[in-house]
């Protein structure tokens, strides 16, 4: 990394927190080695050993993202907080947008929504290229937003939730010129479709948020009543993933059948780690309503140098080792 | 086979019965589904993109390509001639798609020469060449700008962007893959 990345990187860092700070959030800083993981079947862990002289050894795994402590943080009562964290992400390939360890913003707003955090995310945005970037080209137009909905009208040419609801996403996909070779499940298609033909058609000159994702892609958003979708965000900034966003599911019995369901799938492709059995429990007592982002800061320092690969903008990146 | 996640830029994949070379290679790993691999490639014989998204646990065949050494002798319009540096035999790559290639080739060097079932279809140049500068302007005096650049004619007759500093008759280093100066070479 050159020192004028260097310089704008430190500069991120430092406005990142000046923003919230101001904004009334408490900067936390959890630990980055936990004995258990929230299951999300398509993260991959870092493992490690912890061998203490007078007792048994110990599996710890490296955090792949901050979630499991700020939300314990949360049910405690901490309010409104936010951490920069290293996070690690193991079984991805090495490449222009993926470094196994990162920087990740992760930050939970108390009797938020996910449209209020979208509204602070954007704010954040303007008020970092302001302070840090103020010619970056990417930051210069209005963001784009649309459903996901909209997406799969407007660049394949039909609608999801008629294509779900009359369960025939695969041949709408075959239509619409796509080749979805074997993929089976809805969270398959979707993605596949996504990856192959929305996301390269985005517009990246500019922010484009995508809003309400379809139910049968697993996570802990919360769901819209009466309706396929559930209320969560994507960021993309310059064509590249940037943040991603839930209302956060409360509904402690909601909670459980997430991780039951991730744990089963790990388990089944023999990727399980240990999971806190009493992790849903949080969220009987008096777990707030809240929403949670996070945020890539390896690629929003990325996006604002205006350099191709995040091996331009991380200290000793990983491709360097290999 | 390979593993879509092990796919490089450059490997040559099998598709619709036809070599395919990776031009762009980018991992999509949204953490809340599968990690997919996006390519785009090149057909090695009509120079046709295309593009295609993988899930990285998914396979793709390989294609069959070696290389072996080919001694440019000339252009023409029938396509770039070259002699085989083993049996002497000639033989022509048609110049369709590969222009830009060319335009680095030296006649009487030898490069890599890519095979297809006994066929040749591609060339394969270093990643960085040294070339004779044949034709500069003169720097413009009080021109001082840092970064400032003019264009040079290095001896194949392609143009490149150099310092200022770069005379006729300097050797220069070029990569090959961007068109870009890299450095100037002493002799």
């Amino acid at each position: 990394m050159d020192y004028e990345t260097a310089l704008l990187r430190s500069r991120v860092m430092r406005e990142l927190r000046s923003f919230l700070t101001e904004a009334g959030y408490l900067e936390v800083d959890t630990p980055a080695l936990s004995p258990d993981l929230i299951p999300e079947n398509h993260l991959d862990v870092f493992r490690t050993r912890f061998e203490p002289p007078t007792a048994d050894s110990q599996e710890l795994y490296l955090i792949p993202s901050p979630e499991v402590y700020l939300k314990r943080l949360l049910a405690e009562g901490y309010g409104n907080i936010f951490q920069i964290a290293r996070c690690y992400r193991n079984g991805e390939a090495v490449g222009r947008l993926h470094n196994p360890e990162f920087a990740m913003l992760e930050w939970y707003s108390l009797g938020a929504d996910y449209r209020a955090s979208l509204d602070t995310a954007l704010e954040l945005l303007q008020y970092l290229s302001k302070q840090v970037a103020p010619t970056v080209e990417v930051m210069r137009r209005e963001p784009l937003t649309l459903t996901v909905e909209e997406a799969f009208r407007r660049h394949l040419g039909f609608s999801l939730a008629e294509a779900l609801e009359r369960n025939r996403l695969r041949p709408a996909l075959l239509e619409a010129g796509l080749n979805p070779r074997r993929f089976e499940s809805t969270e398959e298609l979707v993605n596949f479709a996504m990856v192959d033909r929305i996301e390269p058609s985005l517009p990246n000159d500019r922010a484009v948020v995508l809003l309400d994702y379809p139910k049968q892609i697993p996570t802990l958003a919360r769901e819209i009543p009466g309706t396929p979708w559930c209320e969560r965000w994507e960021l993309y900034l310059g064509g590249v993933e940037l943040a991603n966003c839930y209302t956060e599911e409360t509904d402690p019995l909601k909670v459980a059948q997430f991780f039951a369901s991730q744990e089963q799938a790990k388990r089944a492709r023999k990727a399980e780690h240990t999971v806190d059995r009493r992790y849903p429990e949080l969220f009987q007592g008096a777990f707030p309503a809240c929403s949670g982002a996070a945020l890539g800061v390896d690629r929003l320092v990325l996006a604002f140098s205006e350099k191709q690969s995040l091996d331009e903008v991380i200290y000793f990146p990983f491709s360097a080792t290999v | 086979m390979v593993r879509a996640g092990a796919i490089s830029k450059g490997m040559v994949l099998l598709m619709k019965d036809e070599p395919y070379v990776v031009t762009e290679r980018e991992f999509v790993n949204p953490g809340k589904g599968s990690a997919f691999v996006r390519l785009k490639l090149k057909s090695l014989r009509s120079g046709q993109v295309l593009r295609e998204t993988l899930k990285s646990n998914e396979s793709a065949e390989e294609a069959d390509v070696y290389d072996k050494d080919g001694q440019f002798l000339y252009a023409d319009e029938a396509g770039y001639h070259f002699m085989d540096a083993e049996n002497y035999e000639q033989y022509v790559i048609e110049r369709e798609g590969l222009e830009e290639k060319g335009s680095y080739m030296k006649e009487g060097d030898t490069y890599r020469i890519m095979m297809w079932e006994n066929r040749p279809i591609d060339i394969v140049l270093p990643l960085k060449m040294t070339f004779t500068v044949v034709e500069a302007e003169e720097a413009i005096k009080g021109d001082t700008v840092t970064g400032a650049n003019k264009v040079v004619t290095i001896e194949t007759g392609r143009q490149v962007k150099v310092p200022l500093f770069i005379k006729p008759g300097d050797k220069v280093l070029v990569n090959t893959e961007t068109g870009e100066y890299v450095e100037r070479v002493n002799s």
